[in-house]
């Protein structure tokens, strides 16, 4: 029962953190408004959306869902890739051990307005 | 409608139950939603010289189901995308200005399309089928609002 609780708050500090670390990132533009199914990791009286927790099979797992921004120089699986580099140091901040598989879904793309491809 | 039925039952075979590509890797899987192709599908079309605006067209719009599966985003009108786990499908439906070369046009459009989707997100475009619903006449243009404001 202690476990669980204790388990739970890290959940959510470490969604939290996560998180943040993805949307720090110049080519991210923020996190995906789920269609159908919310994707967010739940604690007491808060929701961290758009990172779900896993820990299923004893290893720890993260579910990131992006919004990645526009450019003409675009790489998503690169930039799925910085996306994995930051969270995985951001959860070794923690003090956490390193999480078996983060997945990355880009959901949509953020273009700016004003874009030059837009008439 | 022989096309597009072609289409239809090839693409079929690519798409993941999901409607988005995932490519596995040892840390995690990427996965890259449909809308994603489809935006950066209409966003290299728009580049293309000669190319006016996108538009869904009636019998290929209704039959490939162009748009509605996005959220109705005009950034994706005319364009619709079907993603497997390596490879793409893709149909645009566009106005082209009127003295510009049609075969011309619609080659850039299609070579960007291809260099550009792969380039951003790894997938492969089998193909990118093209129809030219209508012609733009620079004269058609409306007069722009603001110079009444002026």
């Amino acid at each position: 029962m202690g476990d669980d609780f204790a388990r739970l708050t890290n959940d959510v500090t470490l969604a939290r953190a996560a998180i943040a670390a993805a949307c720090a990132m110049p080519g991210i533009a923020g996190v995906s408004p789920s269609h159908g199914v919310e994707v967010a990791t739940y604690g007491p009286g808060e929701t961290v959306r758009g990172v779900a927790v896993s820990r299923s099979s004893g290893k720890m797992g993260l579910s990131l869902h992006l919004i990645a921004r526009y450019d003409s120089a675009l790489a998503l699986p690169a930039l799925a890739e910085q996306v994995r580099g930051a969270v995985r140091d951001a959860v070794a901040a923690l003090g956490e051990g390193p999480p078996g598989a983060i997945d990355v879904a880009f959901e949509d793309l953020h273009v700016e307005e004003g874009c030059p491809c837009i008439p | 409608m022989v096309e597009s039925q072609a289409t239809r039952t090839r693409t079929d075979e690519l798409t993941t139950p999901s409607g988005a590509m995932e490519l596995p890797t040892s840390q995690g899987k990427t996965i890259i939603a449909d809308q994603v192709v489809a935006k950066i599908v209409a966003m290299t079309a728009r580049e293309v010289a000669g190319v006016h605006t996108l538009t869904a067209s009636g019998a290929r719009g209704a039959l490939a189901g162009l748009t509605q599966r996005v959220t109705g985003d005009s950034r994706t009108q005319g364009v619709s995308v079907e993603v497997g786990e390596r490879e793409a499908a893709v149909n645009v439906g566009m106005e082209v200005e009127y003295g510009k070369s049609i075969p011309q046009v619609t080659e850039a459009v299609r070579r960007n399309i291809i260099n550009r989707v792969q380039a951003m997100t790894g997938l492969t475009v089998k193909e990118v089928n093209i129809e030219v619903s209508d012609l733009f006449f620079q004269e058609e243009a409306p007069q722009p609002a603001e110079r009444r404001v002026e």
